[in-house]
Order: structure tokens, then sequence, then C-alpha cells
């Protein structure tokens, strides 16, 4: 059974990684805390879930859709509001942000409704038998899209001119201006691939989630906490605090009680950033 | 002894007695509950603000110690039969034993900024569903005060408003003039001076720690008071209520609104937010799920990507404009 709980942990924890990755990106290169990032993803939920209920696309299918849907309202949005935060104190950002979250959510409560709803026969659905194990399909097709995902996007931050770019702002912003790097395209970028991140996984959670426009609201905390345990602006962190994070979820709420699920991973944050402060489990 | 300017003292009597007589001109139930959360979150806001504002350590987890100062009071109050002021009394205590466990690790570590931010508000999640779940302050189903007869020893008044409008009244004035008298003392300049740089400030000898611990701890205890007359005003509460993230934003507005680490920026940032928020919810709340919340959300990006500085800023750069003239 243990092995159960800890391969349904790892898997869930790969699409957490997904949603916190973006979030680390915006954080690293913007020094950002964005307060609306469980609600862009829940964004990206809908728009899965009414491109299956409406139009008949799969989840599935729809992870481009989503993507791509959410890179632009992350361009929005930042166009609007957040290039006008960008060098503001911590506190600004945090509530430029949190109004931008209460009007995602409730944009979303105001055209769907309050209700709960889940996706019915989607392509994926029941699980695989391996080795004695179950595993889900929805869930594992997730994380592997997940994995794949993040490879991309590490590969995109570390090999190409323009995520070169990106993380000479995140190093030092103007020493990049002063080598001629657009930041305030590059922000723009960021931030919409922030979002998109969201979207995708919005879109893989939409499989085997309940969708609603509260969904987004605990992952917030959960992905800060999630980011700052890989440490500052580090994809590779998030990735693998992501994992930790979905295991200690799952064995808890298998073993304790599902209530206490991320009140044990928030205590145990707490743990380690009262003694490695900056640099969370994996950064150096 | 406190050296206050006389302008302040006229303006500050003014001030107080158009306030005290409001709730006897003010007619209806709604309007007196408005001016009493308006004054709440003003006091609020103004304990948030000495750590947040003047030394700047942003807590998003404030709401620990309004649930804390809440829950302290009923639980007394209902299974011991215990006064309610000293129930008060207990609860900031506890709320600043509380403060103290958190700030001796995360000001150790040197927690700053975006990462103290969310470790408070980590420990407020962690304690919220630990309320949640424990049956012995009655879980999720929350906590009713127990009715006995209505009079100030007692801090309850059941459905009748206007004494709970002069209580919160009179408590905000005093924290107000506590504020105003820290902030002209030593350790209102040694808090700024943190605030503005933290190792020049202990470079020239502030012993630093120390102050951060006491200006959290008087956050987190006023704080406290704050959520056991509200949990005396409401009478019933559950752990959202009280705990939720949303109870830290609506005591970090204010401040925002206004300005933050000024002594009337919360003060102003409440009296022009809770009005807003609960006519909001009164007249669009019922025409579909979420407006008034679109619209209020819509009010926070506007004033803070355009007044960063607080509506005191605008207030401010008025009167010396006219000044000027």
């Amino acid at each position: 059974m243990f092995f159960q709980v800890l391969i349904s942990g790892i898997m869930i924890g790969l699409i957490y990684a997904l949603v916190a990755v973006g979030l680390t990106l915006i954080w690293g290169v913007m020094d950002i805390i964005n307060f609306a990032h469980g609600d862009l993803m829940m964004w990206g939920m809908f728009i899965a879930y009414w491109g299956f209920a409406l139009a008949g696309i799969d989840p599935l299918a729809s992870i481009p859709l989503s993507a791509i849907g959410l890179f632009l309202l992350g361009v929005i949005l930042y166009k609007l509001v957040l290039n006008k935060i960008v060098d503001a104190p911590l506190i600004t950002a945090l509530l430029a942000t949190y109004g931008l979250s209460l009007i995602l959510k409730n944009t979303a409560l105001l055209s769907f409704g309050p209700d709960y709803r889940t996706v019915e026969n989607p392509l994926l659905e029941g699980s695989w038998e391996l080795g004695g194990l179950i595993v889900s399909r929805p869930k594992l097709v997730g994380a592997l899209i997940s994995i794949l995902v993040i490879s991309a996007l590490y590969y995109f931050i570390k090999k190409t001119r323009t995520g070169k770019a990106i993380q000479a702002i995140s190093m030092d912003k103007t020493a990049a201006l002063l080598v001629g790097v657009n930041t305030e395209r590059l922000y723009t970028i960021t931030f919409g691939i922030g979002a998109a991140m969201t979207g995708i996984a919005g879109a893989i959670l939409t499989n085997f989630f309940t969708i609603s426009p509260e969904s987004g609201s605990t992952f917030v905390l959960l992905s800060f906490v999630i980011v700052a345990l890989g440490g500052f602006g580090s994809i590779t962190g998030a990735l693998g605090a992501g994992v930790l994070v979905g295991i200690l979820a799952a064995l808890t709420g298998f073993y304790l009680s599902p209530a206490f699920k991320f009140a044990i991973i928030f205590a145990g944050y707490l743990v380690v950033v009262m003694i490695r402060p900056k640099k969370g489990l994996f950064g150096w | 002894m406190l050296n206050i300017k006389k302008s302040y003292v006229f303006y500050s009597i003014v001030l107080i007695a158009v306030l005290a007589v409001l709730p006897l001109v003010v007619r209806g139930t709604f309007y007196k509950h408005i001016m009493i959360m308006a004054l709440l979150f003003g006091f609020l806001s103004a304990a948030w603000n000495i750590l947040g504002g003047f030394t700047g350590y942003v807590s998003f987890g404030h709401s620990v110690f309004f649930g804390l100062g809440a829950y302290t009071v009923a639980v007394l109050g209902k299974n011991f039969a215990i006064n309610p002021w000293l129930g008060l009394f207990t609860g900031s205590l506890i709320a600043m034993g509380l403060a103290a466990l958190i700030a001796f690790p995360s000001f150790q570590a040197g927690l700053r900024g975006h990462y103290f931010a969310i470790a408070t508000w980590a420990v407020a999640e962690v304690i919220r569903v630990i309320f949640m779940n424990w049956m012995y302050v009655g879980g999720a189903t929350g906590i009713m005060i127990p009715l006995t007869t209505p009079n100030l020893l007692n801090l309850q008044y059941h459905t009748a408003k206007i004494p709970y409008y002069y209580i919160i009244l009179a408590l905000l004035v005093v924290e107000t003039l506590f504020i105003y008298v820290m902030t002209r003392s030593k350790i209102g300049y040694y808090l700024r001076a943190i605030k503005s740089n933290e190792k020049a400030a202990e470079s020239i000898g502030i012993n630093t720690t120390y102050y951060k611990h006491v200006a959290y701890y008087i956050s987190a205890a006023l704080v406290a008071i704050g959520g056991a007359f509200y949990a005396q005003y409401q009478l019933y509460f559950d752990p959202p209520m009280v705990f939720d993230v949303m109870i830290s934003m609506k005591m970090i507005l204010p401040a925002i609104l206004g300005g933050v680490g000024t002594i009337v920026g919360p003060l102003i940032g409440s009296a022009l937010m809770v009005p807003l928020e609960e006519f909001l919810r009164a007249y669009l709340a019922g025409a579909g799920g979420g407006i008034n919340f679109i619209i209020f959300g819509v009010l926070v990006v506007i004033v803070v990507v355009f007044r960063p500085k607080g509506l005191h800023d605008l207030l401010n750069t008025t009167f010396k404009k006219e000044g000027r003239k």
C-alpha cells in the first residue's frame, strides 16, 4: 500500500511542480509574488472544461488551447497592471495581484456559478495495473506531460537566446539593461509563460479534479511553498520540491487524515525555511 | 509629558466628537454595523501597521492573532464561564506567545520580505486547519458565545449596535494615542530605522532583533483584542470567519490604501474600504455571485497601481499645494 500511495504522490507532485514552475519563473525574474497564480490555473481548467462540454474537445487536446489562452491572458494582465508595479515595493505588487485574484475568481463565479463540475467520460479514465500497482491513467499521463513541459521550459531558459536574456534579468536587472536586454518585452514573455504553465496544469487537472471558481485557491500558498522550498527562481528546485510535496501530501492524507495533508506541508516548510531561509531544500 | 502638537489635539478632538455623535444621528442597523466594522478594521489595520508598516515586516498571517483572540474569549466564556474582559486579556497573551514562537526562529533565520510574508501565512494556515478539526472548540461548525445580561462587564449587547460602536471607538482612540506616543518615542525611530536599513540600524548600535520582537508582540496583542471584540460582537463565528487569509488582507488593505507606516493611513483606508465593501455586498451580491468582489478587486488594482503611496500621500500633496498658493 505504501508504494501505491507513493506513486500517486509522485504523479500529483509533478503536476504541482508544473504550477509552481510558472510561479518560480515570475518570482525569479520579476520579483513579484503572484497571488493570482491559482486563479489563472482555475481559468485553464475552465477553458478545458468548456472545450469538452461545448465542443467535445477532450481535455488532453485542450492543453495547447488552454496554454495559448492563458499565455494571452497573462500578456494582457501584464500590459494592463503588472508592468506598472514591477519595481514597486513588495506590498504594492502583493495587493495588485491580490486584486487580480479577486477579479479572476469572481468573474468565473459570475459567469459559471459556484457549482462543482467534473468532466464525464474523458479519453483518459480508469487505471492501469503495473506490477501490482494501480496507476490512474489521467494522473500518469498528466505527470508525463508535466515532465515534458518542465523539461522544455528548462531547455528554453538555459539554451535559447530569449531564455538566456531572462536569466540575465533575474541575476541583475541593471546589468541586463546595460547590455541591451529589452526588459519590458521579456517581462511580458515571462509572465505569459508563467501563466501558460498554469493553463497546461489546469487542463491536465480537469481530467480528474473538480472544477469550480474555488479550485485555484488551494494552489496559491501551495505553489508559494513549493517555490520557496525549491529555492529562489530555480526550475529544477521547483520540480524536486513539487514531487516531495506531492509525496508528503499523499502519505499524510492516507496515514493521518486528508484534512491535514497541506497543513503538514506548511509546517514542514516552516521548519525548512527557519533552517535554510533563502535556499530552500535544493538551492545553494 | 505627552508632547503633542496643538493642531493635532484640536483636529483629534473635533474628529472624536464627530465620531461620537455619528451613531446618534445615523439611523438604521446596517449603517451602524458598517460604522462598527470600519472602526474595527481601522483598529486591526493600525495594529498590523506597527509591524508591517513602521518596521517593514509584511505579515500575511495576522488573521491568526485575530482568530486566537476570538477563540480565546469564546472558549473561556463558553466552557469556563470566564469574563470576556479576562478572556480578551488572555487572548492577547496567547497571541503574543504565538508571535514569540514565530518571531524567534524567523528573526534568527533572518527571514525578510517575501519569505517572512509566506512563513506567516503558512503559520496561519496550519492553525486554521487545526481549528477546523479541533472538536473541543467546535470544529468546522464554529462556536457560539453564551448569552448573558447585556452590559459592559459582560461585553455583550446582543442586537444593540450603539454600545459596541462606543467600545470599539474607545479602543481605537486609545490605540491611536498609544501608536502616536510610540512613533514619537525612541522605539518609533528605531522601528523606522529598521525598515529603511536594518544593517545600518544595527551598526549604529540599535538592537534590531529586540525591537522587531517588541513590534511583533504589540501588533499581535492588539489584533487579538480586535478579535475578542469581534467575537463578542458577532456572538457566533467559525474558523473561516476569523482565520481566513482574506481577514489578513483586509487588515493590510486599509494601510496600503491610506498610507503604509503612517498613523492616520490605516484609519482613512478603513473608512473607505469597509463601507465600499459592505455597500457593494449589500446592493450587488444579490445581482449575481461575485460582482461586488469584481468591482472591489478592480478598485484595489486601480488604487494600488496609480497611488502606490496611499491616499494619505494624496491628501498631503493636495494640502501642501494649497498652502503654497
